[in-house]
């Protein structure tokens, strides 16, 4: 299971480099009136891509934004039954939304809708990946949920403080790797 | 009808908040349960759709970039660069390298778009020089954490793209406009540091054994200042979008680092995935206030609350003092992202209707939520101060002070003077 995250962090890392080489691809080649057609969509359809595939590593890494100050001043025996109906829920709603999300794409697909652009793009291709990038975020904090339910080991999500912290001790890394 | 379900939206957005929902995802839920409450239409079709579609935006593009360009750079060595390039430039004004950390900040800032990078990268170097050396604690600690916060006001910054794009206002103007405000907020730094020594002629540093600055270490910071130069020039220019220019950073932010052989496909893949993390959080709370802000538009609450202003016949003074206080309140218990996204959508109507230019009050939010970045219990680079350092929270707040009441004065200049915000906008080469 620990490796389905890693995967999608790294194909949402493979789409933003993919970016970024288009987009400098683009400005190379066009003083010599070379025009790379549909670019500027591509590159916006390959971050639609890293969003919502990087969602989910981003999930697995414990680094997504939540407030936790009223939380954690609570027992422990009381934040735990919170955490799991947290989890319970975002699994509920991530796959609602991987649905419809899925529902939207076949249309797209059954429709033959196409990006509005000199080459036209099937909106499917990006359109679908939403409900993959869903879905995986909606498996793993279900099986966070089902860990919870089993009285197993939860996993902890940063605050605002542990991120602060974890910037500095990259920094201080940094300095020393040099 | 429609005022019930919004207080039905904003119990359910501060229950999810207490709780410790994650952000983007609790926007989400409040506008699918206002839109359920007013009973909207065919809800699932449309949230897809809003999902989809507000990530899908070719201004936004800019922000991933300059998240990545941010990493490459933190993961180089530019921060040493700035530290030895800066000093033999400063060490004859009152203060002496305690302007380091305002100058690298304000040049840091240029190249990377967020502020606890900014801190985290200057502080990793400045710190320990400083104490070495004696300088007074409090001063250093306060010189980074308040002009750490220039990261979100001088382009590129994450914080105005979020801003352009909730609000449809471009988001070349809005680094433009930030670009004097950035200078001025320096200069007022810079300025207290000066004076602060001259009153405290005691608490100055020793005077050193060797001297180990030396004029020719002026070249190291001409890489990262012409990168600068680049980045904002071309956008100034005209020649390039945000995000082409950002795409131009990440390639100079590449050349930078192989450069200083400080690169390898090891930190290169870490400051990737880095990257997609910071910006999937960023994105995903974006997609969620988007699928907020069209259950509030569907609720007429921002039309709402602009006709709220004009019926209380209050002035641009009034309202900015009355929305500093709503920031400062939201800053308490959001980071500024969140803030941004979920305000702008009601808040923008309201002081469009005063005559204040979105361009301009984008500038204001910027700086208000800097200061909310340096106000307990919740500033993120006190955190990064105190990890640092090892002080307690309040110590770091009261070194902070005297820059947090710059950046309050700061508002007062912008607000008394708006040219000073709009002028590089309206100059800019090609509209």
């Amino acid at each position: 299971m620990r490796f389905i995250p890693l995967v999608a962090g790294a194909v949402a890392a493979a789409c933003m480099a993919g970016m970024v080489l288009l987009l400098l691809a683009q400005i190379v080649v066009r003083p010599f009136g070379i025009l790379i057609p549909s670019a500027e969509d591509i590159a916006t359809f390959l971050m639609v891509a890293a969003a919502f595939l990087g969602a989910v590593h981003a999930y697995a890494a414990g680094s997504h934004v939540r407030v936790d100050l009223a939380v954690q001043r609570l027992p422990a025996r009381v934040q735990r039954p919170i955490e799991i109906v947290s989890l319970v829920g975002a699994t509920a709603l991530l796959a609602w939304l991987a649905f419809r999300s899925a529902q939207l794409a076949y249309f797209a697909y059954r429709f033959h809708d196409m990006s509005d652009t000199l080459v036209p793009v099937p909106l499917w291709i990006p359109m679908g990946v939403v409900p993959i990038g869903l879905g995986l975020f909606a498996l793993a904090t279900a099986v966070d949920a089902v860990t919870g339910l089993r009285g197993g080991e939860m996993r902890r999500t940063e605050g605002e403080k542990e991120e602060a912290i974890e910037l500095v001790r990259g920094a201080v890394a940094g300095k020393e790797r040099k | 009808m429609t005022f019930p379900a919004f207080l039905v939206m904003v119990a359910v957005l501060v229950a999810l908040l207490a709780i410790g929902f994650w952000v983007g995802l609790a926007l989400l839920v409040t506008g699918i349960v206002g839109l359920a409450v007013m009973g909207a239409p065919n809800i699932g079709g449309l949230i897809a759709g809003t999902l989809f579609s507000s990530i899908d935006s070719w201004p936004l593009t800019a922000l991933p970039l300059f998240l990545l360009m941010g990493e490459i750079l933190f993961s180089s060595r530019v921060s040493e660069d700035l530290f030895r390039g800066l000093a033999p430039l400063v060490k004859r004004l009152p203060g002496q390298l305690l302007h380091i950390n305002i100058l690298g900040s304000g040049i840091l800032a240029a190249i990377v778009g967020s502020s606890g990078v900014c801190c985290a990268t200057v502080g990793r170097i400045s710190l320990p020089e400083l104490s070495r050396r004696h300088y007074d604690e409090q001063l250093s600690i306060g010189t980074l954490t308040g002009s750490g916060t220039l990261g979100l006001l001088i382009p590129p910054s994450i914080m105005m793209i979020v801003y352009g794009i909730a609000t449809q206002t471009s988001v070349a103007r809005l680094f433009l406009a930030g670009v004097v405000p950035g200078l001025v907020m320096i200069v007022l730094f810079m300025g207290y540091v000066v004076v602060w020594s001259l009153w405290h002629r005691d608490k100055a540093p020793r005077a050193e054994a060797a001297d180990t600055t030396r004029l020719r270490d002026v070249a190291r910071i001409i890489a990262p200042v012409t990168l600068i130069v680049f980045v904002i020039g071309s956008i100034y220019g005209g020649y390039a979008t945000p995000t082409e220019s950002a795409a131009i950073g990440v390639a100079g932010a590449v050349l930078l680092a192989a450069f200083q052989n400080a690169l390898s496909w090891a930190t290169l893949f870490e400051s990737l995935m880095t990257a997609v993390r910071n910006s999937a959080l960023i994105l995903l709370i974006i997609a969620g206030a988007a699928v907020l802000s069209s259950a509030l538009a569907y609720a007429q609450i921002p039309a709402a609350a602009a006709q709220l202003v004009a019926d209380m016949h209050l002035d641009r003074i009034e309202l900015l003092l009355a929305l500093t206080i709503l920031y400062v309140a939201l800053g308490c218990f959001l980071e500024g992202v969140s803030m941004i996204v979920l305000t702008v959508s009601v808040v923008v109507p309201m002081v469009k209707t005063v005559g204040i230019d979105p361009v301009w009050f984008g500038i204001f939010v910027v700086v208000v939520v800097e200061i909310a970045q340096i106000t307990p219990p919740i500033g993120f680079n006190l955190f990064i101060l105190q990890a640092m350092t090892g002080r307690d929270i309040a110590s770091i707040t009261r070194a902070s002070l005297p820059f947090l009441f710059l950046m309050l004065f700061s508002l007062v200049l912008f607000t008394a003077m708006p040219g000073l915000v709009l002028f590089l906008p309206h100059s800019m080469i090609g509209h």
